[in-house]
């Protein structure tokens, strides 16, 4: 008895150790991918849920069309960059951890934004310039860069300053821990399942 | 072994849907109504079982329990994996939706394999016997749905080889960690409730 009674503590004891070790490392196979626009290059992460890094996955990168148009690989941090793909958005990034696990991110075009308006639109401030500088030609000669240059470098230091917290809004919109709520919801499912089961069952006899 | 939305190709998602359609029904049919609070509660265990992480070197496992859940409930295994399955993709985003199919059939025909080849064993008298059993159904019960994970990627076009070996070797500390935790469930329940361990008539 007193054997038996011993079992029945480590046993609990062990699903007590279990669910302990639970909250830090939970849905750590849950992968996730992220990407943003810096500059000519395309940068991202890949990370599990709990926060792991994804290291060494292959990333892909794909048009509207579903054409592959960009590849690379995430390094020791998770991170990864590509030369920008030019595509036609939204453009799909996808992210391959093995076994099966695979993330995808969707880059609108409102987030290729600021690095395809930069890559192509470099001639038009350059047109414009002219009629700015016809306009008030001491003020551009006197700062010694052209508006262009100017445009080019806030936009870059804008990027670098918002880029992470653009990351951490995806993670907070993705969800990527289970909540007590998620849990006990289930359980009653399960209930509520069992209970028409039984009920279907009972109105055929 | 979660298999992740748009990964499979649609003729492996069709078929993994309709021979789980099929494990499903026969399934459902094996129930009998004294029984479905067991597979209600196998269902539960199921479903929180993938929450419970267990640290093993850089990286983590979680439990499936699927040789356990297949022991004790043998062809009812299907529609208590594809309710915790469900609900798992639709809570907690594990898998998805159109991999249901699929990921149902890989985790629970193992666990009625195990239902066949172990739980004889279980009910020996030698206590050693029946815990080596436990630890069989755990084992393998990992072990084939790695297999059938494998099956499933290369029938969509991953390169064989490396598919196979990655699963295997990436699921190994998972196949002893289950082969743990199913021998002692297993001992545990023959002392306290042996009922649980026999629930289907069939053999």
């Amino acid at each position: 008895m007193s054997e038996r009674l011993l079992k029945c503590w480590i046993l609990v004891g062990l699903l007590m150790a279990g669910l302990l070790v639970a909250p830090s490392t939970a849905l750590a196979h849950r992968v996730f991918v992220y990407a943003y626009v810096e500059g000519d290059q395309l940068k991202g992460e890949g990370y599990f849920g709990g926060g792991g890094k994804a290291l060494h996955c292959p990333v892909q990168v794909f048009d509207a069309g579903g054409k592959q148009i960009g590849e690379a690989e995430t390094n020791e941090e998770g991170n990864f960059t590509m030369a920008l793909p030019k595509g036609q958005p939204p453009l799909k990034v996808v992210l391959n951890a093995g076994d099966g696990h695979r993330a995808e991110y969707e880059m609108t075009a409102e987030e290729l934004g600021e690095g395809a308006e930069a890559a192509a639109e470099q001639p038009a401030p350059a047109q414009a310039e002219p009629a700015a500088g016809a306009a008030a030609p001491a003020a551009t000669a006197a700062s010694g860069a052209s508006l262009a240059e100017i445009e080019k470098v806030v936009s870059k230091v804008v990027a670098a300053q918002v880029n992470p917290l653009k990351a951490q809004m995806v993670r907070l919109a993705k969800k990527d821990e289970v909540t007590l709520r998620d849990i006990i919801g289930g359980l009653g499912w399960i209930l509520g399942l069992a209970g028409l089961f039984a009920w279907g069952r009972s109105r055929r006899n | 072994m979660h298999i992740s939305e748009g990964v499979l190709s649609p003729p492996v998602l069709a078929t993994g849907a309709a021979l789980s359609a099929a494990g499903l029904a026969w399934g459902l049919r094996k129930i009998e109504v004294e029984k479905l609070p067991q597979v209600a509660l196998m269902a539960a265990v199921f479903f929180l079982a993938s929450l419970i992480h267990l640290p093993v070197g850089p990286s983590s496992v979680h439990l499936v329990l699927n040789g356990l859940v297949g022991l004790m409930l043998g062809w009812a295994a299907f529609p208590a994996l594809a309710v915790g399955l469900a609900l798992q993709a639709i809570l907690f985003q594990f898998g998805g939706l159109t991999g249901l199919g699929v990921n149902t059939f890989n985790m629970a025909l193992p666990g009625v394999i195990c239902y066949y080849l172990f739980s004889p064993w279980v009910m020996r008298d030698s206590r050693w016997a029946s815990m080596a059993a436990g630890f069989a159904a755990g084992f393998c019960g990992v072990l084939f749905a790695a297999l059938l994970t494998a099956v499933s990627l290369v029938a969509s076009g991953d390169a064989f080889t490396s598919a196979a070996w990655a699963i295997l070797a990436a699921n190994l500390p998972g196949m002893v960690l289950e082969g743990v935790v199913t021998a002692a469930a297993v001992s545990f329940l023959r002392q306290v409730k042996p009922a649980l361990l026999n629930i289907d008539a069939v053999h």
